[in-house]
């Protein structure tokens, strides 16, 4: 009955619920800077506020990306006193960086897309976002001693016996002297160091039981269980991951504890479990950041990167990145002077890309169109606006690729035929528009002839990419028809 | 075909079964219930916010369905209500918020749209200042975790 006086003495706004709330943020996300507002008001809105504001961010200065990236890289508490590269700062990610699903670049004024910085905030923010852990097959610690091929070409390894010869590395900078490991003696045991970044990886491998300690300084976490093998991470770097690492090293491990407790804890054991100091990131455990490692897991939110007229950002720059953009849907390159080499290696990467643009890239040939729709072949709506290198060949490979094509321009792209069109418009079953306006050598025959099968030929706004810009009426859009 | 409604204060109302259905939450009760004579119990709503949602009820009894969600990456927006709809919405802000949480509970999704529409215009270039004076909020952030929020989120402060 009290509750019930309560509820109806407040003010209606006040029991405003969450979902109403998110209802309402939702509508004002062109207003960015009343989100901002929005988020500051009281916990309650800003609770809901943040997330809305920080899944599609825009910018319109330098400095604003710059401030961005300073969020993702902030202490939080956590990664104090670490440099943004090094190795363990990146295992817990800022809250933020959970909440980024669309990255754009385009609301940016023209100088300040061309500015070389912007790669290096690129490059910053990426990796604030991206989760790195290493694959399964090695994390997978109960075959005894293996502990992954790839990781044995990248990195030294040295495998001791024993103890003692464990005791030998103390001649190397990033020694794993005086590890707890005294429950390990006697058994296998795997360093893998890497002392390019500072960070040592001691991967124990016994019996069928592992668990992970991090050991910094005094602190030895092994107390938390009573596991036969270790997996140590030491930090040798000159700041201490102490304040930070220390707690959740110690929960870690007890969390570990219990996972090993069940039988299947041989399978995988270091997977899948959450940090406990609320943020519920999945840090897969033994989340160990090796520049671009090759077969490592990147995990990340982000679902959306638009780098249109971003010459700031140069190919060699992208490419780097591109491992860790493989969960990416969504990705607007026009305009940015990509190469056909740039794109074959991003496709390499890409494979659930659904939406692309490569409008404006006058380099791209045919080849580079081959290997990105062999590649990526759940595309569903592709611009090359203005490709001015394409020939049939290109829809040919499109045609035999893109079973999923919903929506194609060509427009001014002079070297596409009737043959090339023919041919998408026959073996892509779902396209739904074929944008071949000012394509001269396609002939107003097959124009009409597409017209009849409803296939749009001619379309203003070929606009599959805009993320969200505010007040612009809602164009003919491809992404009504590519959800 | 009618249904009755009684609101929080006891008050009934008989309407026509499609404007009562608009509420999903009603249709699933009707659904569940099969055909009643008694009065569906609305103990969220009082009799003036249950009179003006059937108000508008009965304006939109013939809309077409609305279409499927739309794609959750096209911006949404707020400036195209209806001149009929910006006339019923301009209430004071007490019941604007109390169609709002009504709408919300009885499931009436154009109601509920319109008015986060209403009241995201409301909003719209306020400054938290303003947005808590409008809405009476109280502000419970500590100097600190204002500071915090402030700089955290300063990349959007421009526009």
């Amino acid at each position: 009955m009290d509750a019930q006086v309560l509820f109806e003495t407040q003010a209606a706004c006040i029991r405003v619920p969450p979902e109403v709330l998110h209802q309402i943020f939702v509508l004002l996300v062109p207003h960015q800077k009343t989100l901002n507002q929005c988020a500051r008001t009281c916990r309650k809105w800003g609770r809901v506020a943040i997330p809305v504001l920080w899944k599609r961010p825009r910018f319109y200065h330098l400095a604003d990306v710059e401030k961005f990236a300073a969020t993702l890289m902030a202490p939080h508490n956590l990664m104090r006193g670490l440099e943004p590269h090094s190795s363990l700062a990146q295992q817990a990610i800022s809250p933020y960086a959970k909440l980024v699903e669309s990255l754009s670049f385009s609301t940016l004024p023209e100088h300040d897309r061309n500015n070389p910085h912007l790669a290096v905030l690129l490059d910053t923010i990426i990796n604030c976002l991206v989760i790195v852990s290493t694959p399964p097959a090695y994390t997978g610690s109960s075959q005894q001693g293996v502990s992954g091929r790839s990781l044995l070409q990248m990195c030294t390894i040295k495998r001791a016996r024993s103890l003692s010869r464990n005791g030998d590395m103390g001649v190397r900078p990033y020694s794993a002297t005086g590890l707890p490991l005294g429950n390990t003696s006697g058994k296998d045991c795997a360093a893998v160091i890497k002392p390019a970044v500072g960070v040592a990886l001691i991967q124990a491998q016994c019996s069928s039981e592992a668990a992970v300690v991090l050991q910094n300084g005094g602190v030895d976490a092994t107390a938390a269980g009573a596991a036969v093998g270790a997996v140590a991470t030491t930090n040798a770097g000159p700041q201490g991951l102490l304040p930070f690492l220390v707690p959740a090293a110690v929960d870690d491990t007890q969390l570990h504890y219990g996972h090993l407790s069940t039988p299947a804890a041989g399978q995988s054991p270091l997977l899948d479990y959450t940090l406990s100091n609320g943020n519920a990131i999945n840090t897969r455990a033994l989340a160990i950041r090796y520049a671009n490692q090759p077969g490592a897991v990147y995990t990340t939110t982000l679902r959306q990167l638009d780098l249109r007229f971003c010459k700031g950002v140069r190919n060699y720059s992208l490419q780097k990145l591109a491992p860790k953009l493989k969960p990416l849907s969504v990705l607007n390159l026009a305009g940015g002077l990509r190469t056909d080499i740039t794109i074959a290696k991003l496709s390499q990467h890409m494979s659930n890309l659904r939406r692309v643009s490569l409008a404006w890239t006058s380099n791209l040939t045919d080849f580079g169109v081959s290997e990105l729709v062999q590649k990526c072949k759940s595309i569903e709506a592709l611009d090359l606006t203005y490709c001015t290198q394409l020939k049939d060949m290109s829809m040919f490979a499109i045609a035999h690729s893109l079973h999923n094509l919903k929506a194609l321009s060509v427009a001014y792209c002079a070297g596409v035929t009737d043959i090339g069109i023919r041919e998408v418009a026959i073996r892509c079953t779902i396209i739904q528009v074929l944008n071949v306006a000012k394509c001269m050598n396609v002939s107003e025959i097959l124009r009409r002839s597409l017209a009849e099968q409803r296939i749009a030929t001619l379309c203003d706004s070929f606009e599959p990419f805009t993320i969200s810009d505010s007040h612009s009426p809602k164009p003919f859009s491809l992404s009504e028809f590519t959800k | 075909m009618s249904v009755k409604l009684s609101s929080s204060d006891g008050r009934e109302f008989e309407v026509n079964m499609k404007v009562a259905t608009q509420s999903a939450l009603i249709k699933n009760l009707l659904y569940d219930l099969g055909e009643t004579d008694e009065a569906i119990p609305l103990p969220n709503v009082n009799g003036n916010v249950l009179e003006k949602i059937i108000e508008y009820c009965t304006h939109h009894m013939d809309d077409p369905p609305a279409l499927n969600e739309e794609y959750d990456d096209l911006p949404k927006r707020s400036d195209d209500i209806e001149p009929w709809d910006e006339k019923f919405i301009d209430v004071d802000q007490e019941l604007l918020f109390e169609i709002l949480l009504a709408s919300n509970y009885m499931d009436i999704k154009p109601l509920l749209d319109l008015g986060c529409k209403t009241v995201a215009n409301m909003i719209r270039n306020k400054s938290a200042e303003e947005i808590r004076k409008m809405f009476n909020i109280e502000e419970d952030f500590t100097e600190e975790e204002k500071e915090q929020i402030r700089r955290e989120n300063e990349w959007a402060e421009d526009r």
